[in-house]
C-alpha cells in the first residue's frame, strides 16, 4: 500500500523548493514542448545537460529518479526498439524481411530514448519538489481565468485542497479495512484474477460507506464553522513569486533561445 | 433571568424519514458563562439539540416555537450571524479536519468570515498558544494524535471568539490524557473569558465538571440540576444508565458493607475527609 504513493514529495530546502510553485508548473509544461524542438545531436545534448543541470538543483539521491523511470522502462524499451527497427533510410546494417537497422533508425531510437527520459526525469524533479497541496494552489491559479465562462474555481480549488487532505486519511483506512479483513481470513494476495477482483468487495464497500460518512460529518463540521457557498471568502495561503523564480524562467528562456538557434532547419 | 445567554423554547425535531420525533417540546435556559452537561443514553437526541442550537437543522413547529441565543431569536436570515457566536466541536476529530495542516485548519473559520491575511496569522498564533499546540503549525493531521486534532479543533473555534462552545462528545474517541487536556484548555477559558459551555457527553468525569446537568430521554428533558442531584437520584440513574463517577460508586459499595456515608459526600476531598474523621473515632 505504501508503494502508492500520490505526487511523491520529498522535502528539501535546496533552490528549487524556494520557487514558486506556479512557475514550476508552467515550465515544466512548456519544457515538454520545447524538448520537441531539438532535432540534431547538439540540441539533444544541450537538452539533456539542461535537465540534468534541473536534476542536479534538487540535490536528491539519482535512485530517487530511478524510482520514477523504472515503471515506464518497457514502454520506453518498446518505443526505442520499434523505432529502431522499422526507421528506413541511412546506411542499412542488417536487414530481414522488413525489418531493418538503418543508421536512421538508431539515430531516432536514441532520440526517442532521450526524450523520454527527459520528460519523466523534469516532471519527476516537479513533483519531488513541490507538495501537492502547493501543486493544487498553483492549479487554481492557473485554472483562474476560467471563472469568466462561469467554472466554479473557489469550489474546484476547496475541493482540490480537501481531496488532497483526505488522501492519507482514507489511506490509513484502506490498510485497517484490510487488516480487519485478513483477520477474519480474506487473502488478498492469491488466487486467479477473478477471486482477487471477488476480494476488493470487502474493501470497497466499507471505504466507500466511510468515505461518505467523513463527507456528510465534514460537510456539517464545515457549514459550522461558518462556510457558505459563493459566499466571498479571504485566502489564507498564498503563493508568492521570487527572485527564484526569475532564475527558473531565465533558465528556461535561454535554454529555449539556445535550441532555437542550434537546430537545425 | 436576564443573563440566559440560550433559550429554547418548546422544540421538536423529527429526522426525515422517521415517524418518532428525535426531540419532543425541549424547554430550557442556559445562563451565561455556565457549564452545562447534557447527558443520556444513545439515540435520547443530546446531538440533535446541538445541532439545533447551531442552526444546523431547523425543528419542526417554528411557529410556536423559538430559539433564542445571545438576545437574538433564531431565524433563516440570521443564523449565520448566530454561528459567528456558537463554536462546535464534533465526535471525530478525522472527520472535521478541513485544512491539509493546522494553520490551514484555523484560518478555514477566518476565511470564512473574511478576515485579512495577517490578521489571520497573528490570531493562529494566539489560539494555537492557547491550545498549547505552537510547534506543530506546519503539521499534517495524519501525522497528529487524535487529543492533538482536538486541539486544533478547538483552537479553531477560539479563532472566531464564539461566546458559546459545544462540545459534541469531542472527548470520546481520545485517550484518558487527550481528554483530560482538551476539557482542562476549555474549563480554563470558561473561567477566564466567561465562555458558555455545553458538553454532550457520556462521560462522569465530564459530567463532574458541570454547573448544570440536564439529562434527556427518549427526546425529552427528564432531569435538571447539580451533578450530585443528578448521581444521588438511583431510580434516574438506573433508568437512563449513566455511569457513576468514582467517588459515587465507592460511597455505594461503603454503603452496601454497611457504613453510613451521608449524602452530601460528594467530592474526592469530602470523602478523604470523612473516612479519615471516621478513622479518628474508631
Amino acid at each position: 500500500m505504501s508503494k502508492i504513493i500520490l505526487g511523491r514529495y520529498i522535502p528539501g530546502n535546496t533552490i528549487i523548493y524556494k520557487m514558486d510553485p506556479r512557475g514550476k508548473i508552467m515550465i515544466t509544461f512548456l519544457y515538454i514542448i520545447v524538448i520537441f524542438l531539438a532535432n540534431n545531436w547538439l540540441t539533444y545534448l544541450i537538452l539533456t545537460l539542461f535537465t540534468l543541470g534541473a536534476v542536479a538543483t534538487t540535490g536528491l539521491k539519482p535512485k530517487v529518479y530511478w524510482d520514477g523511470i523504472k515503471p515506464l522502462i518497457w514502454l520506453i524499451l518498446f518505443t526505442s526498439i520499434l523505432q529502431l527497427i522499422f526507421t528506413s533510410g541511412g546506411r542499412i546494417y542488417w536487414q530481414w524481411g522488413i525489418l531493418s537497422i538503418t543508421e536512421y533508425g538508431i539515430q531516432n531510437s536514441i532520440y526517442i530514448f532521450l526524450r523520454f527520459v527527459m520528460i519523466i526525469l523534469i516532471s519527476t524533479v516537479l513533483t519531488l519538489t513541490t507538495t501537492s497541496l502547493q501543486i493544487a494552489d498553483a492549479l487554481a491559479w492557473i485554472l483562474n481565468p476560467l471563472k469568466y465562462i462561469n467554472v466554479p474555481i473557489e469550489q474546484v480549488s476547496l475541493v482540490m485542497a480537501i481531496a488532497l487532505r483526505f488522501v492519507p486519511t482514507l489511506m490509513d483506512e484502506t490498510v485497517k479495512i484490510m487488516n480487519a479483513q485478513k483477520a477474519r481470513g480474506v487473502d488478498f494476495n492469491s488466487g486467479g484474477l477473478i477471486r482477487r477482483a471477488k476480494n476488493i468487495v470487502p474493501i470497497l464497500v466499507p471505504l466507500f460507506i466511510n468515505s461518505l460518512t467523513i463527507a456528510l460529518d465534514l460537510s456539517i463540521a464545515m457549514e459550522s464553522r461558518g462556510y457558505r457557498e459563493n459566499a466571498p471568502r479571504t485566502h489564507y495561503r498564498a503563493l508568492k513569486w521570487s527572485k527564484y523564480d526569475y532564475i527558473n524562467l531565465g533558465y528556461f528562456v535561454v535554454l529555449t533561445l539556445v535550441l532555437l538557434i542550434f537546430r537545425t532547419k | 433571568m436576564s443573563n440566559d445567554i440560550i433559550k429554547i423554547n418548546n422544540i421538536s425535531y423529527t429526522y426525515p424519514d422517521t415517524d418518532n420525533p428525535a426531540l419532543k417540546n425541549i424547554s430550557l435556559n442556559i445562563v451565561q458563562g455556565s457549564w452545562t452537561a447534557l447527558i443520556g443514553h444513545n439515540g435520547s437526541g443530546k446531538s440533535t439539540l446541538a445541532k439545533i442550537i447551531d442552526g444546523l437543522i431547523i425543528p419542526d413547529n417554528i411557529s410556536n416555537s423559538s430559539i433564542t441565543i445571545d438576545g437574538t431569536v433564531m431565524s433563516p436570515e440570521n443564523v449565520w450571524d448566530i454561528r459567528n457566536n456558537v463554536g462546535v466541536v464534533f465526535q471525530n476529530p478525522d472527520n472535521q479536519f478541513v485544512g491539509a495542516t493546522v494553520e490551514d485548519d484555523i484560518a478555514f473559520g477566518l476565511e470564512n468570515r473574511n478576515i485579512p491575511r495577517d490578521e489571520i496569522d497573528t490570531t493562529i498564533e494566539r489560539v494555537l498558544t492557547e491550545v498549547k499546540m505552537l510547534e506543530f503549525r506546519k503539521k499534517e493531521p495524519q501525522t497528529l494524535s487524535g487529543g492533538q486534532k482536538q486541539r486544533v479543533a478547538l483552537a479553531g473555534i477560539f479563532a472566531i471568539n464564539p461566546k458559546i462552545i459545544i462540545l459534541d462528545e469531542a472527548t470520546s474517541m481520545l485517550d484518558p490524557e487527550g481528554r483530560s487536556q482538551t476539557l482542562s484548555i476549555v474549563k480554563d477559558l470558561q473561567k477566564t473569558q466567561g465562555l458558555t459551555v455545553i458538553s454532550i457527553t457520556h462521560d462522569v468525569d465530564e459530567v463532574m465538571l458541570a454547573d448544570q446537568v440536564i439529562v434527556l430521554d427518549d427526546g425529552q428533558v427528564v432531569e435538571k440540576g447539580v451533578p450530585s442531584q443528578i448521581f444521588n437520584n438511583e431510580e434516574l440513574v438506573r433508568r437512563t444508565q449513566i455511569g457513576l463517577p468514582f467517588i459515587y460508586r465507592l460511597r455505594n459499595a461503603l454503603i452496601q458493607k454497611g457504613m453510613q456515608v451521608p449524602v452530601e459526600i460528594n467530592t474526592k476531598e469530602k470523602l478523604v475527609k470523612y473516612l479519615c474523621q471516621l478513622n479518628s473515632k474508631m
